[in-house]
């Protein structure tokens, strides 16, 4: 970075100013990225860089979330029952290394993708592909047996036997004194028949009664299933990927045919998501096997990506140089020569950087910073609706939180407007679970009233809060809303205390059930409301309240199969108010994004996903 | 001699071995697994990520095996931080910075902490040494997280002088205010130190023999007094440079500086257990190296010192 | 205190003092040279100030409640409502500085005993016993003195904190305990132990240096020719002796724990909240030093002051119990 001498006490050129000359974006970005392999991350901080190197079927538009642009697909049809999409990828889409761009590409992505052996923690994005599920859990039976349209018996009946196991943590010690066949018969039923490996299956084979079946499949059938699982697994167990005909398909090299599981209006949306994007096949397999994770084919000097620039320096926990991709297929209108993204985890001293010069963009504001930009910076501050909410995660199968009335009771006592204004400034309060995203309009049923609170906390004979065990409130970091929430309820007489974990501790804790409130968020993935009501259904792994309802996902599934929109977000508004009737989750506060953002920096356009496509920024002094 | 440099070899091994064993068993006593990850991860994702990383093989088996990579000089890979990438290729980018930033604190303390010292000494009990002494104490009784963001706040914000934060390799501007911050402590330890030191010398009877020869005060002090004098500073230099090396963590911290500091407590923060290995050895076998350079530069000065060791 | 049969040495070379078995007592005369110490009487004068401020004045109802947060006045200047202003939750900053004191104090005076004993105990036996057992002893001293502090002050405090859960839940079912009692001890109490864990070594040097120094005294000849066993003499007639010393680096051990203490509360490892220390609130202050200035100027100077105070009476004690250590 040029600069006078300091000695000589004039005033350094700012990297800003310097950058605004050279055409380079100083972007603020949380974090380091652990990897920049869009099937092995799972953050926001990656996927800003992984935009910026590769694109999607559908891209980004500067200023409409719900415009769908196009990206590697020109244009894109379905049928009448918005099951079968067919995407048409432009003829001169080429990889930064100038080979050719092909729907094998991304039949190669959503396999490896979904592939269980590489263990892809963001697979489940894909499940809305048909059998993507099945093949990535590894489902076996149903694969081989399932989904044979010739197999002797349905699988309505056939799934009904112990493919899945128990959760495998939950084995039961073995009594001491069990013989072996009742161990071996613990184990099977623990694991059940899709881990099995060959051994256990001979000796199933040989001694039928090791093995649990439901009385509906006749023992010959169970015959079959298990030869057929034996035959898999002495074979080394294949790639069932063919098998199981997951429901993407190259037609032609620029044609790319996606089936799914149950109509999807809405997949434009889904396929912008980082998951969805294609990988270089030839690349991959030159640094390993498909299922290698991180064999070294995405660092700096070897990722070969198909967005508007290229992966040219990586410097660890500095920063992460991008650099403009002149084979992309836009590349005429790409407005900047380079994007710069600084790690800074500290939102102060990301703050500071901004003010003194370094950054263009930052991440975040701390929120206490907030009046005083909004006094002295206003040029410089953003704050934009974002697709995200802020909410009490309560744990129903405590004692006096099984009751939800208890639970409704508590949302009451929240004042969200006060909330808004001290400690989520700058945020929206809540006025249910999902905020405003395209044309939904979630049922506005949160209010605060305290005396209806106390109301029904009686009503659900713990008047006063008399009764009640205390409860803590667990969170990962320290943050004002834990103990204005500690306040909150002492309104209402619940004794309510803190509790800090660390990162991993809070997660775990929240997976296992142990705790009684937890502060969470959830950033909704793509532009549709299901992204913020699909995760409180029963096994969900982002649900951890211990609550499901029937009727709920009754509702859900009714809307999945309605191609119309507006009926599509009536059904789901019905499933919503179940939601914010039952409250196993207290929405608190409508996420907003709050920024600094330069004047110089033109395409940059609020938009509630914030994927702003990097194409369409230029940088005008 | 070379009796005394084997048998330091043979301690400084012993040292990494300790911290080794030590590192091992506290981050495999932290209670969660090294997989859990912002979104659910899937139990049988889990369950193949822990197959992958040998982490269900018995404990001593993964020590035993941990301890011969680690005699390889394979620190591992880190499966947190930077997941799926060698920890020395991580390392080999961020030590640079770390020595570059902990040389130029020492750099600053060295000179700036003995040169304030002698000048105390040899203006004892007038305002100077009044003066010099009490920054130094204010230099030791302040913390560095207070120093430096007041030092990036004045000069970095307000003046301008210098960046508020953020490192380049090239550019010395990104170095000063950190590095100050990281000497401080250090310099000011040294400067009483070396007051002390030279005070004693100064009051011995060569000294007043040179003086009386008429030779010239400050020939008298460089000349004569500052060998003796230097002894309790540099007895100090390697437990000087240990706190460089421990300050670093916080002062990189502060300042954005993309060294080991920041990557070990990300990596403590996730219990990331290679990523925590790497910069602990490597922290470990600087000050082994620091303190057997100290006590070659005590053994110069100190030719007393030689019959005993 | 016993008297001592003679003036045991306590610089902290361990060179040996000039016997007095005159008239005089030493510690009449340690006392006197203390009190002629100004810089080390203000000290004290302070510090006794502050540990009244921490420990006793919040119980009286003119101080307020910390953790009364009060969003509509953050970040407020100085006012007779609040002489310290408030933080950026609204909370009365000089309650907080008071009783974020309390926390440093004690983790400062608890760790320091913890290592008190440790390297008491060790110096001692070291010391007293010479030979192989003093060799191995100072061996393990060495190799300890020569990992980083910091670090494996990092690793032990995560550890530590993951497990106090348990450690309260143990507690709370043992003893029956109300837990809200228990918890804000045994969330300090990896701070103690991995504080404590690594910096008695310096004392343990001194220890030894005073015990070896008098076990070659005839008091102890004689002891020993009375057929004494090793402990009491040790415990009973050398240590009382070497008294001096001990409580000097004592005194000194206190500030370097104090800095460890605020240290790892920075970085996030240290005092975990609802808890806080004078460290946290330096941290609170140094990121909102934007907007609130004052949030890092207060705990800060309360902190300095009273480290200075700590080595100002440290020097002080050194200097009256040995004045022919080098101080002019």
């Amino acid at each position: 970075m040029a600069g006078c001498s300091v000695l000589t006490g004039c005033r350094r050129e700012t990297p800003v100013e310097s950058a605004n000359r050279e055409g380079v974006l100083l972007v603020g970005n949380s974090a380091e990225p652990r990897a920049l392999d869009p099937h092995l991350v799972t953050g926001v901080p990656e996927s800003k860089i992984l935009s910026s190197v590769f694109e999607g079927l559908v891209a980004d538009h500067p200023s409409g979330d719900d415009v769908m642009a196009p990206g590697v697909a020109v244009r894109w049809e379905h049928d009448a029952d918005m099951k079968q999409w067919v995407f048409h990828l432009r003829g001169d889409a080429r990889w930064s290394d100038g080979e050719p761009l092909t729907a094998a590409d991304f039949v190669f992505s959503y396999q490896r993708m979904l592939h269980p052996s590489l263990a892809a923690a963001y697979a489940p994005m894909l499940y809305p592909i048909r059998n993507a599920e099945a093949y990535n859990r590894d489902e076996r039976g149903r694969m081989l047996c399932g989904m044979d349209p010739a197999f002797p018996l349905g699988w309505d009946i056939l799934g009904n036997a112990n493919f899945r196991g128990t959760d495998a943590t939950s084995v039961a010690s073995p009594a001491t004194d069990d013989d072996d066949r009742t161990r071996l018969r613990r184990e099977f039923a623990a694991k059940g028949l899709d881990r099995l490996d060959a051994a256990a299956l001979r000796a199933i084979l040989d001694d039928p009664d090791l093995f649990d079946w439901p009385d509906a499949v006749p023992a010959a059938v169970r015959g079959i299933v298990v030869g057929r699982l034996l035959a898999h697994a002495e074979a080394g167990a294949p790639d069932l990927f063919d098998r199981a005909d997951v429901g993407v398909r190259a037609r032609d090299p620029h044609t790319l045919e996606i089936s799914l599981r149950e109509p999807m209006p809405y997949l434009p949306s889904v396929v912008r998501h980082f998951t969805w994007y294609p990988v270089p096949r030839h690349v991959v397999l030159r640094h390993g096997a498909m299922t290698d994770r991180f064999t070294g084919w995405s660092e700096a000097g070897t990722l070969v990506g198909n967005g508007p620039f290229v992966l040219n320096t990586w410097r660890f926990n500095h920063f992460i140089e991008v650099v403009g991709n002149p084979r992309y297929w836009d590349a005429a209108s790409v407005g900047l020569k380079a994007v710069r993204f600084h790690p800074i985890e500290n939102p102060y001293t990301e703050a500071r950087s901004f003010l003194a010069g370094q950054l263009h963009t930052t991440y975040t504001l701390p929120p206490e910073l907030l009046g005083r930009m909004r006094e002295r910076h206003p040029e410089f501050l953003k704050v934009e609706p974002y697709v995200g909410t802020a909410f009490l995660r309560l744990n129903v199968n405590r004692a006096g939180l099984d009751d939800p009335r208890v639970r409704c009771a508590i949302s009451l006592a929240i004042h969200r407007e006060d909330y808004c204004r001290y400690i989520y400034e700058g945020y929206q309060p809540a006025q249910g679970m999902t905020p405003d995203l395209a044309s939904y309009r979630g049922p506005r049923m949160l209010r605060h009233d305290l005396d209806e609170a106390r109301a029904l906390l009686a009503d659900a004979g713990y008047p006063g809060g008399a009764g009640l065990p205390s409860y803590a409130i667990l969170t990962s970091r320290p943050h004002p809303v834990s103990d204005a929430l500690q306040q909150t309820l002492r309104l209402l007489g619940l004794r309510v205390t803190i509790e800090r974990k660390d990162w991993g501790s809070y997660i775990a804790a929240q997976q296992e059930l142990r705790f009684d409130m937890a502060i969470g968020s959830w950033i909704g993935d793509y532009l549709d409301p299901t992204t913020f009501l699909d995760m409180w259904t029963r096994g969900n792994g982002n649900n951890n309240t211990g609550w499901d309802s029937p009727a709920y996902e009754a509702l859900l599934r009714e809307a999945a199969l309605q191609p119309d929109t507006a009926a599509r977000f009536a059904t789901l508004v019905r499933a919503e108010r179940i939601l914010l009737e039952e409250m196993p989750v207290v929405p608190i506060a409508w996420n907003s994004r709050i920024y600094l953002h330069r004047p110089e920096v033109r395409g940059w356009h609020p938009l509630v996903l914030d994927n702003h496509p990097w194409k369409a920024v230029r940088l005008d002094p | 001699m070379t009796r005394v440099i084997l048998q330091r070899l043979l301690q400084g091994l012993l040292v990494l071995f300790v911290l080794a064993t030590l590192t091992f068993f506290l981050v495999r006593a932290l209670p969660y697994g090294p997989f859990q990850d912002e979104r659910a991860v899937p139990s049988h994702v889990r369950e193949r990520l822990e197959q992958l990383h040998g982490y269900d093989k018995p404990l001593v088996v993964q020590y035993a095996m941990r301890l011969g990579n680690l005699a390889r000089g394979e620190l591992g890979t880190s499966l947190k931080v930077m997941e799926g990438r060698e920890v020395t290729a991580i390392l080999a980018q961020a030590f640079p910075v770390s020595l570059a930033l902990g040389l130029m604190a020492m750099l600053i303390a060295v000179p700036v902490g003995v040169a304030a010292g002698v000048i105390a000494a040899v203006r004892r009990n007038r305002v100077v040494d009044y003066a010099v002494m009490a920054v130094a104490l204010l230099g030791i009784c302040l913390p560095n997280f207070v120093i430096g963001p007041v030092l990036a706040e004045l000069f970095g914000r307000r003046l301008a002088w210098f960046p508020v934060s953020g490192w380049e390799p090239r550019d010395l501007s990104f170095m000063i205010l950190p590095a100050v911050t990281l000497g401080l402590g250090s310099a000011a330890y040294l400067s009483r130190l070396t007051r002390t030191g030279m005070v004693e010398v100064l009051h011995q009877d060569f000294i007043r023999t040179a003086r009386a020869k008429g030779q010239r005060e400050s020939w008298v002090v460089l000349r004569h007094a500052l060998r003796g004098g230097l002894i309790p500073p540099v007895a100090y230099l390697g437990p000087a440079f240990a706190a460089t090396v421990s300050g670093s963590v916080v002062v990189e911290s502060i300042f954005q500086v993309p060294g080991i500091g920041r990557l070990f407590i990300k990596a403590i923060e996730t219990s990331d257990e290679a990523l925590i290995m790497g910069p602990v050895l490597i922290y470990g076998s600087l000050i082994v190296v620091a303190n057997f350079l100290a006590d070659l530069v005590q053994l110069w000065l100190n030719p007393r010192l030689r019959s005993n060791s | 205190m016993t008297r001592p049969f003679s003036d045991p040495s306590v610089s902290g070379a361990a060179r040996s003092g000039v016997a007095d078995d005159g008239g005089r007592s030493l510690w009449s005369d340690a006392v006197s040279r203390l009190r002629r110490n100004r810089a080390a009487m203000w000290s004290c004068t302070f510090l006794t100030i502050v540990v009244l401020l921490c420990f006793i004045v919040p119980f009286f109802p003119i101080i307020q409640d910390p953790a009364v947060q009060d969003l509509s006045g953050r970040n407020a200047s100085p006012s007779a409502g609040h002489w310290m202003g408030t933080d950026h939750l609204g909370r009365d900053l000089l309650a907080r500085v008071l009783h974020g004191g309390r926390i440093s104090i004690l983790v400062g005076l608890v760790t320091t005993l913890v290592s008190l004993t440790i390297g008491v105990c060790i110096g001692a036996v070291a010391g007293y016993a010479g030979g192989r057992i003093d060799a191995l002893l100072m061996r393990v001293v060495d190799v300890l003195y020569s990992l980083p502090f910091l670090i494996i002050v990092i690793l032990f405090s995560a550890l530590a904190k993951s497990h106090t859960e348990r450690l309260t839940d143990g507690i709370t079912a043992l003893t029956g305990w109300n837990r809200d009692a228990v918890a804000p001890f045994t969330g300090l109490l990896p701070l103690f132990v991995a504080i404590g864990a690594l910096s008695w070594l310096n004392l343990s040097r001194i220890v030894r240096a005073s015990v070896q120094d008098l076990a070659g005294r005839e008091f102890v000849e004689a002891a020993r020719s009375l057929g004494l066993p090793h402990h009491r003499i040790l415990f009973h007639h050398i240590l009382p002796n070497a008294v001096g010393p001990i409580v000097v680096y004592a005194t000194l051990t206190i500030p370097g724990v104090m800095l460890f203490e605020a240290t790892l509360s920075f970085l996030g490892m240290g005092v975990q909240p609802p808890y806080s220390s004078w460290g946290v609130l330096i941290k609170d202050g140094a990121d909102r030093m934007l907007s609130n200035s004052l949030l890092l100027v207060f705990p800060s100077i309360l902190f300095v002051l009273t480290l200075l105070s700590l080595n100002f009476l440290g020097d002080g004690l050194r200097d009256a119990l040995d004045p022919k250590s080098s101080r002019d």
